[in-house]
C-alpha cells in the first residue's frame, strides 16, 4: 500500500501502485497496478514531521511516481529543504521527464545527491516497447534521460535481465554507453520473481549465470568507457570471479534467502544471497564456492 | 589471512600501516606471531588488527566488501577532476624575498582581461563542480584590476560551479577599498609571515626599503576591519633555524591560530642562493621539533594553536580521510588536481611547474589558453609523465615504506634537483619521514594531552 515508511536505513516514499508502462517482468502484480492506489494528500504531510537527523537515504518509488507529478515534485522540493544531506533515489521509468512541463519543474530541484534510476530493457524501441507493452516508451525514456543532462543529478540506467532480452543484454550496455549523454552508472538487475515476473516465469526466467554470460561483453565495454556498472541481486556463485568487484549486495535483508547448500560455501558471508521469491520457486541452483588458499 | 600492509622497526618493536591510513604498534614477538599465523584473533592485539583491516578471518571477498569503502576513501581525490586553478596574475613584485620562487629575471608581465577571460573559459571545462581559483603572483595586488575582473567574471562563466577564491598576497598594497571588495565577494586571504620583524624583513626585503612586516600588519588590519580573517604560511630559511620559538610566538602575537612550517623548496632564487639560505633536512627537523615543543607549551598555557604540516598528515592517520593536498597524494596533484596559469596564458602542471618556468625551463608546460584546452592539457604527455612518475606504488623506496599511505613525491623538484622526475629528492623524503616519526612517537607515547591536541588538528583541514 502506498505511503511513507521510515526504516532504519531508508525513508521510502511509495507514491502509487499505478504505472503508465506494463512491463512483462514487473515484480508487482497486474491487479495492484490496475487498482492503482495512490498516496492520499494527508499522507504526504508525514514528510514534514520526520526528524531530518534520522534520515540519510530516501527512496521515491511506485508504480510510476511521476503519475502523481504534482505531489512528487512538491515532495522533492520539501526534501531538498528539510533533508538537504540525504541521498535521494528516484525509481522512475523516465517517460514523464520527456514532458517539458514536468522537466522544467524537476530540474531546478535536482542536486548531486539525487539519483534517478531508469530502466532500459533493450538497445532499440522495438524490443523495449514490446517488453514494456507500451508504444513509444523507449523514445520517451531516452528523451527523459537526455532532459536530465544539464542537471547535477546522477543518472542510473537499469537493465533487468530475462529471457526476452537475454541476447540483447550486451547490445543494450553498448547502446547506453554510446548514447552520448550523462549516464553515470548502468546496472544489470536480476529479476525479483514476484507479481507478473512470477506469473510468467515460464517464458521469462533465465538462469543468473546465463544472464551474466550474455551481458559480460557489454559490461566490460561500459566499464572500459568509464561508466560504473553494478550487478544487482546476483548471488556470487552465479558470477565469474573477475566480475565480483561489481557485484552489489542489493537485496534488502528481509527478502534475502540462502539455500541449504550455501552453508558449505566459503563466500556465504560476502554474498548478497537471493530473493526469497527466487528460492521459493526453486528456480536457481546454488553452487557452493570452495575456499581458496 | 594477512591483508596488505607496510611495516618498519619502531621503538624496539614494529609500526604497521595500511592503505586505509590505519596504524598499529606491535612488539617484535607479536609481529612474529602475527606474520606466522600464530597470533590469537581473540587476543587484544588480534582484535585490534582485525578491526583495522590488517588481517581477516573470512574470505577475501568478504574483506573487500567490508574495507573497500575505507580503501577508496584513502584515495578519494582520484575521483575528482582538477579543482585548484592558480592564476599568477603578474610576475612583478615589490618584495625581493631571498627564497623567491615565483618571480624570475623575466620581463615584467601582467595578465590582461583578454587572457583572464580566455583562461576562465578554458578551465570551465573541468568536470569538477567545486573549484578554487587562487590569485597569485608575483604580488597579485600589483594587478588588482584583473583580480576584480576574475572574481566577478568567473561565476558568470561557470554558473553551474561553486567557485571560491583565495588571494595569496604580501598585503603591502592593501587598501580599504580592496579589502571591502574581497569581503563582498567572499575571497579568502593568505599571507606570509616568517617570524619576528627582524627575521621577516631579512627574509622578505622590500625593493623600496620599507618594512615588509609593518606593511603586512597594516594590510592585515585593513582586512580585519573589513571582516576578513587572514591566514599565514611561513617559509624556513637558514636564518630561521635558530629561532623556532620566536617564530611561533610571532604568529600568536599577530593573532594567528595556525602556522604552516614550510621547508624551503630548492627552486628559483632559493636554489641559486642555497649556500646562504639553505640547510640540511636534519637542521629543518631539529627546528620543526623545537617549534612543535613550543606549540605544546602554548597549549599548556591555554593557547590553542596548530601546525598545518602535521594536520595534513593527521587527517589521514587519525581520520582515514584523503586530502587533495597536492604534494601528499599518489599520484601527485600536478595537472589532475591543480594547474597554474601565468600572466601570458601559459598553462603549467602546478605551482612548482610554473616556478621552474620562471627560471627559463618550461618542461612542465601543459599548453596555452589560446592554443588548447582542458582536454588537451590533461591528455598531454607532460601530464601523463608527472602522473606516472608520482605513483608511490611504482617508486622503489616509496612502495614499501611504512609511511607510504600518508606521503607523496614532487616530480618537479626531483627534476629540478636531479634532472629526473623519478630521482627522489632525499631532502623531501627525510623531512616527510622526520615529521611522521615525530607524530608517531607522540601517538606511541599516549600522553592524553598531546593525543587530544593531535585529534583536534586532524579535523582542521
Amino acid at each position: 500500500m502506498p505511503g511513507i515508511f521510515l526504516e532504519p536505513d531508508d525513508l521510502c516514499v511509495y507514491v502509487t501502485e499505478a504505472c503508465n508502462s506494463n512491463c512483462v517482468m514487473c515484480p508487482m502484480s497486474l491487479a495492484s497496478r490496475r487498482r492503482g492506489l495512490t498516496m492520499a494528500p494527508e499522507q504526504w504531510s508525514a514528510l514534514k514531521e520526520i526528524d531530518p537527523q534520522a534520515v540519510f537515504h530516501i527512496t521515491i518509488t511506485g508504480g510510476e511516481p511521476f503519475l502523481d507529478a504534482r505531489n512528487t515534485l512538491a515532495a522533492l522540493a520539501l526534501i531538498r529543504e528539510r533533508f538537504p544531506e540525504a541521498e535521494v533515489l528516484i525509481l522512475t521509468n523516465g517517460r514523464a521527464l520527456a514532458v517539458p512541463e514536468i522537466a522544467s519543474v524537476l530540474l531546478p530541484l535536482l542536486t548531486e545527491r539525487v539519483c534517478l534510476a531508469i530502466p532500459i530493457h533493450a538497445p532499440s524501441a522495438e524490443l523495449h516497447d514490446r517488453i514494456t507493452q507500451t508504444p513509444h516508451s523507449f523514445a520517451q525514456a531516452i528523451r527523459g534521460i537526455r532532459a536530465l543532462a544539464p542537471s547535477p543529478a546522477r543518472i542510473e540506467a537499469r537493465v533487468v535481465a530475462h529471457r526476452w532480452n537475454l541476447e540483447q543484454l550486451s547490445p543494450t550496455f553498448r547502446m547506453l554507453t554510446d548514447l552520448q549523454t550523462r549516464i553515470t552508472v548502468v546496472n544489470l538487475i536480476a529479476m525479483e520473481m514476484t507479481g507478473c515476473a512470477a506469473a510468467r516465469r515460464g517464458e521469462l526466467w533465465v538462469d543468473y549465470r546465463e544472464a551474466v554470460r550474455e551481458a559480460r561483453e557489454g559490461i566490460l565495454y561500459t566499464v572500459r568507457h568509464g561508466i560504473d556498472v553494478g550487478l544487482y541481486n546476483f548471488p556470487l556463485c552465479s558470477v565469474p570471479r573477475e566480475l565480483w568487484p561489481i557485484v552489489k549486495n542489493s537485496i534488502s535483508p528481509r527478502k534475502i534467502r540462502y539455500d541449504d547448500a550455501c552453508e558449505n560455501c566459503a563466500e556465504r558471508e560476502a554474498c548478497g544471497g537471493m530473493f526469497y521469491s527466487t528460492r521459493e520457486l526453486g528456480l536457481f541452483r546454488v553452487e557452493p564456492i570452495e575456499a581458496r588458499r | 589471512m594477512l591483508a596488505h600492509f607496510y611495516f618498519s622497526g619502531f621503538r624496539g618493536g614494529k609500526l604497521l600501516t595500511n592503505d586505509m591510513g590505519r596504524y598499529a604498534f606491535l612488539t617484535d614477538a607479536e609481529f612474529a606471531q602475527f606474520t606466522s599465523g600464530q597470533l590469537d584473533p581473540d587476543s587484544g592485539k588480534g582484535r585490534e588488527l582485525l578491526e583495522k583491516g590488517f588481517w581477516y578471518q573470512g574470505s577475501f571477498e568478504q574483506y573487500i566488501r567490508e574495507y573497500g569503502e575505507q580503501y577508496r576513501d584513502g584515495s578519494r581525490y582520484l575521483f575528482d577532476a582538477t579543482s585548484l586553478f592558480i592564476f599568477a596574475v603578474t610576475n612583478e613584485c615589490n618584495h625581493a624575498c631571498v627564497y623567491c620562487q615565483a618571480n624570475g629575471e623575466n620581463t615584467p608581465c601582467r595578465m590582461t582581461e583578454t587572457v583572464a577571460e580566455q583562461a576562465l573559459r578554458r578551465i570551465a571545462a573541468t568536470p569538477a563542480r567545486e573549484i578554487t581559483i587562487e590569485l597569485q603572483g608575483g604580488e597579485p595586488l600589483v594587478n588588482f584590476p584583473v583580480i576584480r575582473f576574475l572574481v566577478t567574471r568567473a561565476p558568470e562563466l561557470m554558473p553551474d560551479k561553486r567557485v571560491s577564491f583565495s588571494l595569496v598576497s604580501n598585503l603591502s598594497l592593501m587598501t580599504p577599498e580592496i579589502a571591502a571588495f574581497l569581503k563582498e565577494h567572499g575571497v579568502s586571504v593568505s599571507t606570509s609571515l616568517d617570524g619576528p620583524q627582524a627575521l621577516h624583513d631579512r627574509n622578505r626585503p622590500m625593493r623600496g626599503g620599507q618594512s615588509a612586516y609593518a606593511l603586512m600588519r597594516r594590510g592585515k588590519a585593513m582586512l580585519e576591519e573589513a571582516g576578513i580573517s587572514v591566514s599565514a604560511i611561513q617559509t624556513t630559511t637558514a636564518a630561521s633555524l635558530a629561532q623556532p620559538e620566536a617564530i611561533v610566538d610571532a604568529y600568536v602575537e599577530n593573532g594567528f591560530r595556525q602556522i604552516f612550517l614550510r621547508p624551503l623548496t630548492r627552486l628559483g632564487a632559493a636554489a641559486r642562493a642555497w649556500d646562504t639560505v639553505g640547510y640540511s633536512a636534519e637542521a629543518y627537523l631539529a627546528f620543526y621539533r623545537r617549534a612543535f615543543e613550543r606549540i605544546l607549551a602554548l597549549r599548556r598555557e591555554g593557547i590553542p594553536f596548530s601546525e598545518m604540516y602535521a594536520s595534513l598528515f593527521l587527517t589521514k592517520i587519525l581520520r582515514g580521510r584523503a586530502l587533495n593536498y597536492m604534494e601528499l597524494r599518489s599520484p601527485c596533484g600536478a595537472g589532475i588536481g591543480q594547474i597554474a596559469i601565468t600572466a601570458d596564458g601559459s598553462v603549467y602542471t602546478c605551482d612548482e611547474g610554473r616556478m621552474l618556468a620562471e627560471t627559463g625551463d618550461h618542461a612542465f608546460r601543459l599548453g596555452n589558453v589560446f592554443r588548447d584546452g582542458y582536454d588537451e592539457w590533461m591528455e598531454s604527455p607532460v601530464c601523463r609523465a608527472v602522473c606516472s612518475s608520482s605513483v608511490l606504488e611504482t617508486l622503489p623506496g616509496c612502495c614499501d615504506c611504512v609511511y607510504k599511505p600518508y606521503c607523496g613525491v614532487c616530480p618537479v623538484v626531483n627534476y629540478a634537483l636531479h634532472g629526473s622526475m623519478t630521482h627522489l629528492s632525499r631532502e623531501k623524503c627525510q623531512i616527510h619521514k622526520g615529521i611522521l616519526d615525530l607524530l608517531f612517537n607522540y601517538l606511541y607515547d599516549q600522553d592524553p594531552d598531546v593525543l587530544e591536541m593531535l585529534q583536534e588538528w586532524s579535523d582542521q583541514v
